[in-house]
């Protein structure tokens, strides 16, 4: 009687634990099978998974499932023998049973209670892992611990799994720069000073209840997650992905900076001048620049090969791929051709101007116009200055009306005319290689003037084309090889023909130039024979 | 930004009017730009290929009013300097055709008179070849003054379109200077209006002027 009195009176005394915020333990119970009496209590074996927090006490509810529930089945069988199989959830929100803790401040048991008057048998396929009400995150991996339902092997098993999660929250820790000398955990250490959860918690100025500094609560766990989210993207973000130990290692190695498993306050500078600077690492070790544009669909990040010439970024792994790619089309003056879709009369000037001999004023009233004039023209890499308005170039024409050249057209135009298409038009590279800004016509005509002059490779001209005033942006649909090899034969061709008919012509001269000769000398001939005669 | 804000850019281009200052007077284009140097773009030959942002509607009306009045000084300028030009021509080319009518006139008459008697041959041909080139000339002149065909390049409509579009740049000068004064506060829809056809204006004399 004094001893239940006694209990009664400690939990009433420390009831303001509940009340006042402390974090409660995770805990679970192994796989098993569990026999309830009707309205019977049943004490189960269970273990604590938070080291550092309080343990459930008498009567508190724990039936909040986080892991292991899913098949877990409660089988009830009434007065006449029927059993009917739930949920083990769906048992606990009717209130069929109950999961409360054993005794106060007690982490090695739980208990059932049956609230029906039927015969209950709880069937757990797999470690069940508890929280209190107001838990919301799982321990992971609960589902592999070798867990016993004999209270005779609780204390032992109890270490290894309390060793096994300071284990792991201490190398959480370490990735995040936190290090103590004296963090092992063993026996007598569990609690090393300073506590590294109270340095995380100092560091990052945690609002939390006086009686959890230093212990691993729910809040410190949540940021400690956070902070090793924020720790991998960044990571990956710069290049290094996978896992984030892989990345963690793979960055020390890079830098050439030997901490075992320990991000240290070096490497974080470290991190933080990579990002700043918009570095990404490639496969190879290469350091390259990104930057973020703005584009019209939001910000989006580029590769900055050199000023004003990008690289999509998702094309990350292929750069090397595209620079050489890009290097290696050529093209022949004679193939290009600059179409203007602006209804501007300076600009059709400077067009004219600039490129006398192969561009295509706008003087269109339709698609078909359009389709019929890049036809005749067999030009094979193709450049389209316009105004782009919602994925497609718009001209605004005399009679009030538009007209309009999807952007989707152009693919489907360069499949079937055989011809490379470049986008000159404000955003154009949004999707596709092209243009990654709004620019002026003139400006644009006057940078490709000597852009497609003083080049011979598509890499060269377009790195000439783009600047601070135009930015130029590649995706993986690159300019093919369409134009250079027939428009290269067919110069060859002319200068053959040229010099077929020079040579012709210069025969038929020397041909004529010796008959006439002979014919002149025949006649001389004959006019000395004659005089010869005639004396 | 309301929709009259988005819709300045488009409702009101000026391409048109700079281009047509950057030609001829150079000076002034930098005047505007001096006087409104947030909008060095707006005031720069060509077009922005790509949607034009207004921050400031007002501002953005105000500095597209000001090329426009600029542009229309200059239109003005520019067809009170060609019209005499091309009326003088006309008065040349009809003064051609009267003369050449009065010989094919005595032309047709001497033949006449000379089919009757015998002369020699050079006086012949030299009385045909007067009759041929007076009958040339005259068909010259009517093409030309357009008088035959009204075509595109004739000297009658360049100077009727020329006298059309004078008079409207004078109509939308005064009524956009009046507009300005009243900070306008008369309907902006009208304004861009004006400015949108002072563009398309500006466009056709632009033209003419390089032709003529």
């Amino acid at each position: 009687m004094r001893n239940i009195y006694l209990k009664f009176l400690i939990f009433f005394i420390f009831s303001f634990h509940i009340l006042s915020g402390q974090s409660f333990q995770r805990m679970a119970i192994p796989k098993g099978t569990f026999s309830l009496a009707p309205r019977g209590v049943s004490k189960v074996t269970s273990y604590c998974l938070d080291l550092t927090r309080e343990a459930p006490t008498l009567g508190i509810n724990f039936a909040n499932i986080l892991s292991g529930g899913a098949n877990a089945i409660v089988s009830i069988t009434n007065a006449a023998g029927n059993v009917s199989n739930i949920p083990l959830k769906q048992a606990i929100d009717q209130d069929l049973i109950k999961i409360e803790g054993a005794d106060l401040f007690d982490h090695t048991q739980l208990k059932f209670v049956n609230n029906t008057s039927d015969a209950i048998e709880i069937k757990l396929s797999e470690n069940l892992q508890l929280g209190s009400e107001t838990e919301k995150s799982a321990v992971k991996g609960v589902e592999k611990l070798e867990l016993s339902s004999n209270p005779d092997e609780q204390y032992v098993i109890q270490e290894k799994v309390w060793n096994l999660r300071e284990e792991e929250n201490i190398k959480q820790l370490e990735m995040l720069g936190f290090k103590e000398e004296t963090n092992s955990v063993n026996n007598s250490i569990w609690y090393p000073e300073p506590n590294l959860y109270q340095q995380f918690q100092e560091k990052f100025d945690l609002e939390i209840p006086e009686e959890n500094i230093g212990v691993l609560d729910e809040i410190t766990e949540n940021k400690i997650v956070e902070e090793i989210n924020k720790l991998q993207d960044q990571l990956t973000h710069i290049g290094f992905g996978g896992g984030l130990e892989n990345a963690i290692e793979a960055y020390k190695k890079h830098k050439g900076i030997e901490t075992e498993g320990y991000f240290n306050s070096n490497l974080y500078s470290l991190l933080k001048k990579d990002i700043d600077e918009g570095k990404f690492y490639g496969t190879n070790g290469k350091a390259h620049k990104t930057v973020h544009l703005e584009m019209p669909n939001g910000k989006e990040r580029f590769f900055e090969l050199e000023t004003g010439f990008y690289v999509r970024f998702r094309n990350g792994s292929r750069l090397e791929e595209i620079n050489k790619i890009l290097e290696n089309r050529f093209y022949l003056q004679e193939e290009i051709e600059v179409i203007s879709l602006v209804n501007d009369a300076t600009t059709t000037e400077v067009l004219r101007r600039n490129f006398p001999n192969n561009h295509m004023e706008f003087n269109l009233n339709s698609m078909q116009d359009f389709w019929q004039k890049l036809k005749k023209n067999k030009r094979k890499s193709v450049f389209i200055l316009g105004h782009i308005e919602n994925d497609a170039f718009i001209t605004p024409l005399n009679n009030g009306k538009k007209f309009s050249l999807p952007l989707k057209n152009l693919q489907r135009l360069m499949k079937e005319l055989d011809i490379n298409i470049f986008p000159l038009g404000c955003n154009s590279g949004q999707y596709t290689t092209g243009m990654g800004n709004k620019f002026n016509s003139i400006d644009a005509l006057n940078q490709l003037k000597p852009a497609v002059e003083n080049n011979s490779t598509f890499k060269g001209m377009l790195q000439d084309l783009a600047g601070e005033d135009l930015k130029v942006i590649i995706d993986d649909n690159l300019l093919e090889d369409r134009g250079y090899l027939v428009a290269k034969i067919a110069r060859q061709r002319t200068q053959a023909s040229i010099a077929t008919i020079s040579g012709i012509g210069a025969g038929a001269g020397l041909i004529i130039y010796f008959n006439n000769k002979k014919g002149d000398s025949d006649k001389d001939d004959k006019t000395s024979e004659t005089s010869d005669q005639n004396k | 930004m309301g929709t009259l804000t988005s819709n300045v850019a488009k409702e009101a281009p000026i391409n048109e009017l700079v281009g047509l200052l950057n030609s001829f007077d150079p000076k002034e284009l930098k005047r505007l730009e001096a006087d409104f140097p947030d909008y060095a773009q707006l005031l720069k030959p060509g077009i922005t290929l790509g949607e034009e942002n207004v921050l400031d509607e007002k501002k953005e009306l105000e500095v597209r009013t000001a090329a426009t009045i600029a542009g229309l000084n200059l239109i003005l300028k520019k067809a009170n300097d060609s019209l005499p030009a091309i009326k003088k021509k006309l008065k040349r080319l009809n003064n051609i055709q009267f003369f050449s009518q009065i010989v094919i006139a005595i032309s047709g008459a001497s033949i006449l008179i000379f089919l009757q008697e015998k002369y020699e041959e050079p006086i012949k041909i030299i009385i045909g070849s007067l009759t041929l080139t007076a009958a040339l000339l005259s068909l010259y002149v009517q093409h030309r003054s357009g008088t035959i065909a009204m075509g595109e390049n004739s000297l009658s409509k360049v100077f009727n379109d020329l006298t059309d579009y004078k008079l409207k740049a004078e109509h939308f000068f005064q009524e956009l200077k009046i507009t300005k004064q009243l900070e306008f506060s008369a309907s902006k829809e009208h304004v861009l209006g004006i400015i949108q056809q002072s563009n398309s204006i500006s466009m056709e004399i632009k033209k003419i002027i390089e032709k003529n």
